[in-house]
C-alpha cells in the first residue's frame, strides 16, 4: 500500500488489484479506480508537460474539466490520445503514456522554452517569426514540430461502433442528487425516461462528500434511486455524456462500453445516442475554480473538492501534508470530507477574518493542524510537486510547509447544455456567475447548474422539475419523498463570490491547458483585444480539449478587472457542442468503408462479372468498364468491344439507366412541362428522343420517352441524373402544377435493361425471342413481361429490352449466346463511349456539365417552341450571344490519341475551348473526341491544338461537326 | 436537425427530407429574374422541402429561419393563374 492510499472506506474493491502500465512502469490500483487516482494512489503526481511552455503538470480535478492530466491511452489503432486520465476507468492492462515532453517526463529538454517564456507573450505566433519573410519556411517547420498536443493514432481503429435512436418524455442530463430526483418524478409519473451520468458511477458531488441521506450514507441512497428508476422503467445510461443539444430537442449522447484503449468485451466500443427529447431536465452541476496565484500549476495544486473526491471515493490523500485554501463558508464540506477520511491536513487557509467565517466551519478547521485567518496564497513552492505556499498575512510575507494544495476559488455552473440553444443567460453579480435566465422551449435547469447550492435543495428543485413535466403531459405528479438529508454547511452558499483575479503575474496560470497566464490577458487587454471573442482568440484562452471549463469564467473575470467593467457587460464565449470530446469513430459509428454509402449492382451483377466483366463506379452503381476475356488490356478490349459493334453485334447491360413511368389523365401534359422536346405528337408504340431543361435555361438532361399507353409513358434518364429527374418531375408536379393528375414513379430497379446493337441485331433479337415482329426505328412493343425499344446511342441499328430483374439473366445469357453465334460481342462501357463519341451523342458529366445550353450542344432542333420549364431561362440574352462554346467533333490529324479535358488552343496560344470527352473511333478509323468550343460550328475544318499541360501532350486537331460517324444515319434505317 | 410534420406522414426528423427552395422562388419557377430574387428574412418564411425518404411528396414547411421553429407544413396549393 502506497503511502497516499488511505487504509480504508472508498468505493474501491480491495480485493479486486487492477494492474497497468503508466510510461513503461508497471503499477496498479483498484477495481473502482480512474487511472487519475490509481496514479495518485501510487504516489505519481507529475503526469504531463503543458502545451506552450512545457511545464511539469499534475492532476487538477476529478471530472470531465480536467486541463493538465491528458495521457495518450491503448495501442496500435486502439491508440487514444489526449484523453483525460479523470475519465478513464482502470481496466486491466491499460497502457497509458504521458505526452508533450522530450526525451521524458521527469527531464523535459523543451522545458527550456518556460525559462524563454517571456519570448512568448500573448499572440506571439502573431507578432514574430515575421521576417525575413523566405526564413518562413524554417520557421514553419519547427514550429510545426513543437505545435499541437498529442498524436493521432497511426493504424485504423479496429473496433465496432453504434448508433441509436431514442425517443423520451424527458431526458435528465446529469445524476447527482437534482437530476436522480427529476428523473424519479418523471419516471414514477410513468414519463418514458432516460437519464445519462458522464461517470460510471452515479451521484455527481455525492461521492466527494460525507452526506449522510435517511440517517445512512449517501452511496445507498444513490444506488436506491438509481435501481428504483431502472424499476420504473426509465433507461439509466452511465458512462454516457450528453455532447450537445440540437435543434427541436435532439440530444447526442456518447455511450462508453469499452474505456479508451480498452478491447471492447461486446461489440462495440461506443454508442452514438440520438435521443429526440419532449423536454431537457439539464442536471449538470458545476465546476470548481482554481486560485490564481504564482506557480498555481504546480504538481500537487488541486482543487479543494477534486481533493474530497479522491479521499472520499478512491480513498487516495492528494498528500501527506495537505494544505487547504478555502474561499467561503461552503468549501469547509469538503475539508470535513478530507479530515473524515483521514486525510492529514497540516493547515487551512483563508482569506477572511475568522469573526466573517461560520462557527460550524471553524469547528471543522479546527480538526485540521492550524487555521489560517486573514491570509492569502501567493505562490506555490516547489518544481515537479509542491513543496509548500508561500502566504501574506497583513502584508507579512511568510511560507508553509505542505505536499499538496487543496484549493477553492468558487463554482461555475455547467450551462453549456443550455448555452447550445441560446439559452438566455444571466450574470449573477452577487456570486459572479452566469446562471440559466429562463428556460428554452426544451430545456430546463436544475440544481448546481441554475444556481442551487445546497444538496437538499437540489434534490426538491430536481423533483420539481420531474413533477412539472409529468403535469405538463397530463400525469398526476408523483409526492416528493423527502429525503432527510445530512450535508456539513448544506445552507452556505458555495457560489460566493471568490477573490476576483487581478495582476499581471506571468507565473499565475488562468488556462491550465493552454498556458494562459494573468500577464497575457492583461497584455491582451492593453493591446485592445477586450472583447472576450477577441481575447480568447489572441490569448487561446479557453480553447483545447477541456474548453476552458476551469478557466473561462476567472479569465472573463481578469479581463473585466482590466477594463473597470463587470462580466455581466462584457458576456461569454459562445458555448458550442460536443461538451467534451467525441471520438471521430463514434460519430461516424458504422458508417465507414463499404458502409459509407450503398453499393448498386445490377440484377445481372454476377453474370457480368463471370463474363470477365471489370468494374467501374457510377454514381452508386457498379457498370462493366471492359470485359476482360483473353486477358486483353482496356484498350484492346474497348476495340474488340466496338468493333463488333459496328461489324456484327454487340449486348451491353443498361439497367443503371434510369427509369421513371409517367401515368394518368394529365402524364402528358407534365411531360409537356418537364421536357423541352415536344412529345405531342408522340403516338403510342413510339419512343423520342427528349431533353430536359434546369431552371436555369441549361441542359439537365436527355433521355427517351416511349408512349406505352394513352395515358402512360416511360422516361429514362442517366444513370447519374435518375434522382434529380425525379426530383425536378415530382417538383413540377406538386408544387407548380398540383392539379394535374398524374403519378410519377421511379421503376428503375422494376426493371432491368439490355440492350443489343449492331447490324446483326435484328437477328440476334430473333434468335432469343423467336417471332418479334419488325420493328420500325423508334417503335416500342410491350408485353407483360418485356418492354422492347428501338432505339440507339451507338449509332448502329439497336434494341433496347426491358424485363422482370429476375428473368434478366436468363435473357442475357441468351443473348449473349445469340451474339456469339452471330461474331458478336458483350461490351461495357469504354467501348459504348467510343461508339457515342465519333456518332457526337452528348453525356452528362462530359458535355452536359450545367453550363451548355441545348443550343450550344447542337440540340435546338429538340427544342419546341411551346412553353415549358427552363424555357424563359433559356431566352436571356447570354444564351444566344456570340462567342459561346459549342460543341464540335475532333479528329487527330495526325492519328495521335486526343488528350481529354485538355483545352484548345489556337494558333495565336489562346484557349478556345477544351476536349469534353476522347476515345478511338473505329467507325471513322481514328481517334476522335469531342469538345466545347467558342463560335464551335464557325470554325470547321480549322485545326488547333489540345494541349495538356498535365500530360505534357500537344496534338493538333482538326474541327469538324459533332457527327463524324453515319452523319445521315443510313446505319440506323 | 429539425422534426418537419409531413402532412401525409406524420412528424419525421429533417434528415428524411431534402430543401428545395422558398416557396416564392417555387411559384416563379419560370422567371429566372424573380427566381432569385427573393426576401431571405431572418424569421418565419414558406419553402418548398420533398419528403425524399417517406412519401415522396413536395410540401410547403412554414419555418424560422432564425430559431428553426416549425409552424407547420400543407401540401402545395393550386397556384392562382
Amino acid at each position: 500500500m502506497s503511502a497516499y492510499r488511505l487504509a480504508d472506506g472508498g468505493a474501491i474493491d480491495r480485493d479486486r488489484v487492477v494492474r497497468f502500465t503508466f510510461n513503461g512502469r508497471a503499477m496498479s490500483g483498484f477495481s473502482g479506480d480512474t487511472l487519475a487516482s490509481a496514479l495518485l494512489g501510487a504516489g505519481v503526481m507529475l503526469v504531463g508537460r503543458s502545451f506552450k511552455r512545457h511545464r511539469p503538470r499534475g492532476v487538477l480535478s476529478a471530472g470531465p474539466e480536467e486541463p493538465n492530466a491528458l495521457v495518450g491511452v491503448g495501442e496500435g489503432g486502439r491508440f487514444e490520445p489526449n484523453t483525460q486520465a479523470t475519465q478513464i476507468r482502470l481496466y486491466p492492462d491499460l497502457i497509458a503514456r504521458s505526452q508533450n515532453h522530450w526525451p521524458s517526463l521527469g527531464f523535459d529538454a523543451l522545458a527550456a522554452l518556460d525559462a524563454a517564456s517571456a519570448l512568448f507573450p500573448a499572440g506571439f505566433y502573431y507578432k514574430t517569426f515575421k521576417s525575413p519573410l523566405r526564413a518562413w519556411p524554417l520557421y514553419e517547420r519547427v514550429i510545426r514540430a513543437l505545435a499541437g498536443l498529442g498524436e493521432p493514432p497511426k493504424l485504423p481503429d479496429p473496433d465496432s461502433y453504434g448508433e441509436r435512436f431514442a425517443h423520451a418524455d424527458v431526458l435528465v442530463v446529469g445524476l447527482g442528487p437534482a437530476g436522480l430526483a427529476a428523473a424519479r418524478a418523471a419516471a414514477e409519473a410513468g414519463l418514458r425516461v432516460i437519464a445519462v451520468e458522464q461517470d460510471f458511477r452515479p451521484g455527481g458531488a455525492l461521492l466527494a462528500a460525507a452526506t449522510r441521506i435517511n440517517g445512512a450514507p449517501s452511496d445507498l441512497f444513490v444506488d436506491q434511486q438509481a435501481s428504483a428508476l431502472r424499476e420504473a422503467g426509465a433507461r439509466v445510461l452511465t458512462r454516457t455524456t450528453a455532447f450537445g443539444v440540437y435543434d427541436h430537442g435532439l440530444v447526442g449522447l456518447v455511450e462508453r462500453l469499452a474505456e479508451p484503449g480498452q478491447t471492447p468485451s461486446g461489440a462495440i466500443a461506443q454508442r452514438l445516442w440520438k435521443v429526440r427529447a419532449g423536454r431537457i431536465i439539464l442536471a449538470a452541476g458545476a465546476i470548481e475554480r482554481p486560485l490564481t496565484f504564482a506557480d498555481n500549476d504546480r504538481p500537487g495544486v488541486m482543487l479543494a473538492h477534486a481533493g474530497a473526491a479522491y479521499a472520499q471515493r478512491y480513498a487516495v490523500a492528494a498528500g501527506r501534508r495537505v494544505l487547504f485554501v478555502a474561499s467561503s463558508d461552503a468549501d469547509y464540506a469538503a475539508l470535513d470530507a478530507l479530515l473524515r477520511c483521514g486525510v492529514s491536513v497540516c493547515a487551512v487557509i483563508d482569506p477572511r477574518e475568522m469573526a466573517a467565517i461560520a462557527p460550524p466551519a471553524r469547528v471543522i478547521a479546527a480538526r485540521a493542524g492550524e487555521h489560517r485567518t486573514e491570509t492569502t496564497v501567493i505562490g506555490a513552492l516547489g518544481g515537479a510537486r509542491v513543496e509548500g505556499a508561500r502566504v501574506r498575512r497583513r502584508g507579512v510575507d511568510g511560507t508553509l510547509d505542505g505536499d499538496a494544495m487543496l484549493v477553492a476559488g468558487g463554482w461555475t455552473p455547467t450551462i453549456h447544455l443550455h448555452a447550445h440553444m441560446r439559452g438566455a443567460l444571466a450574470y449573477d453579480a452577487a456570486r459572479g456567475v452566469f446562471l440559466p435566465q429562463s428556460e428554452t422551449d426544451t430545456v430546463r435547469a436544475v440544481g448546481a447548474c441554475a444556481g442551487v447550492a445546497s444538496t437538499a435543495q437540489c434534490w426538491r428543485d430536481g423533483w420539481r422539475a420531474g413533477a412539472d413535466a409529468a403535469r405538463a403531459l397530463g400525469r398526476s405528479a408523483p409526492d416528493d419523498p423527502s429525503p432527510e438529508i445530512d450535508a456539513p454547511l448544506d445552507e452556505h452558499d458555495g457560489f460566493a463570490l471568490p477573490i476576483p483575479p487581478r495582476g499581471a503575474d506571468k507565473q499565475a496560470f488562468v488556462d491550465f491547458q493552454n498556458d494562459v497566464t494573468m500577464a497575457d490577458i492583461a497584455l491582451a487587454a492593453r493591446e485592445g483585444y477586450r472583447a472576450v471573442e477577441h481575447l480568447k482568440r489572441y490569448t487561446t484562452l479557453g480553447m483545447g480539449a477541456d474548453q476552458g471549463k476551469t478557466s473561462n469564467l476567472i479569465g472573463l473575470h481578469a479581463l473585466a478587472a482590466t477594463r473597470e467593467a463587470t462580466p455581466g457587460s462584457i458576456g461569454l464565449t459562445t458555448y458550442r457542442p460536443p461538451f467534451t470530446p467525441v471520438t471521430l469513430s463514434a460519430l461516424a459509428h458504422d458508417q465507414t468503408g463499404a458502409n459509407l454509402e450503398p453499393t448498386r449492382r445490377s440484377p445481372i451483377f454476377d453474370d457480368l462479372v463471370a463474363a470477365g466483366a471489370v468494374m467501374q463506379t457510377s454514381g452508386l452503381w457498379l457498370r462493366p468498364r471492359y470485359f476482360a476475356t483473353h486477358g486483353e488490356t482496356l484498350h484492346e478490349a474497348a476495340l474488340h468491344e466496338a468493333r463488333a459493334v459496328r461489324t456484327a453485334v454487340g449486348v451491353a447491360d443498361a439497367s443503371t439507366l434510369g427509369k421513371i413511368e409517367i401515368a394518368g389523365p394529365d402524364a402528358g401534359a407534365l411531360i409537356d412541362l418537364a421536357y423541352a422536346t415536344g412529345v405531342r405528337t408522340l403516338q403510342v408504340g413510339k419512343a423520342r428522343y427528349a431533353v430536359m431543361l434546369n431552371d436555369d435555361g441549361f441542359v439537365y438532361d436527355d433521355g427517351t420517352i416511349w408512349r406505352l399507353g394513352a395515358e402512360r409513358y416511360l422516361a429514362t434518364a442517366s444513370t447519374a441524373r435518375t434522382a434529380g429527374v425525379l426530383q425536378r418531375l415530382t417538383f413540377l408536379r406538386d408544387v407548380v402544377a398540383p392539379h394535374y393528375d398524374v403519378d410519377v414513379f421511379d421503376a428503375t430497379e422494376a426493371w432491368a435493361a439490355l440492350v443489343v446493337a449492331g447490324p446483326r441485331a435484328a437477328d440476334v433479337l430473333r434468335a432469343t425471342l423467336g417471332d418479334v415482329p419488325p420493328m420500325a426505328p423508334q417503335a416500342v412493343v410491350e408485353t407483360p413481361a418485356l418492354r422492347i425499344a428501338r432505339i440507339s446511342y451507338s449509332g448502329e441499328h439497336a434494341y433496347e429490352l426491358y424485363c422482370r430483374p429476375d428473368a434478366a439473366s436468363a435473357l442475357w445469357r441468351n443473348l449473349h449466346a445469340a451474339a456469339r453465334a452471330a461474331q458478336g460481342a458483350l461490351y461495357g462501357l469504354e467501348a459504348l463511349e467510343w461508339l457515342r463519341i465519333e456518332k457526337g451523342h452528348v453525356a452528362v458529366g462530359a458535355e452536359i456539365d450545367g453550363r451548355t445550353s441545348a443550343t450550344d450542344l447542337g440540340l435546338k432542333a429538340f427544342i419546341k417552341k411551346a412553353p415549358h420549364a427552363g424555357a424563359r431561362a433559356a431566352q436571356r440574352p447570354a444564351f444566344t450571344a456570340e462567342g459561346r462554346w459549342r460543341l464540335v467533333g475532333l479528329r487527330s490529324a495526325y492519328g495521335a490519341d486526343i488528350p481529354e479535358g485538355a483545352p484548345l488552343v489556337d494558333d495565336a496560344g489562346e484557349q478556345c475551348g477544351r476536349v469534353t470527352s476522347s476515345g478511338f473511333g473505329v467507325g471513322v478509323g481514328g481517334a476522335v473526341a469531342l469538345g466545347l468550343m467558342r463560335d464551335g460550328p464557325a470554325h470547321h475544318g480549322a485545326i488547333v491544338t489540345a494541349a495538356s499541360a498535365t500530360r505534357r501532350r500537344h496534338v493538333r486537331v482538326r474541327v469538324g461537326p459533332s457527327c463524324a460517324y453515319d452523319p445521315e444515319g443510313a446505319r440506323l434505317a | 436537425m429539425m422534426v418537419i410534420p409531413c402532412p401525409h406522414c406524420g412528424p419525421r426528423t429533417e434528415i428524411e427530407f431534402v430543401f428545395g427552395r422558398a416557396l416564392e422562388a417555387a411559384h416563379a419557377h419560370d422567371d429566372p429574374a424573380a427566381m432569385m430574387r427573393r426576401a431571405n428574412p431572418a424569421g418565419w418564411t414558406a419553402e418548398v422541402w420533398r419528403h425524399i425518404h417517406g412519401c415522396g411528396a413536395w410540401i410547403v414547411v412554414e419555418r424560422n429561419t432564425a430559431t428553426h421553429a416549425v409552424k407547420g407544413t400543407r401540401l402545395p396549393e393550386v397556384p392562382a393563374p
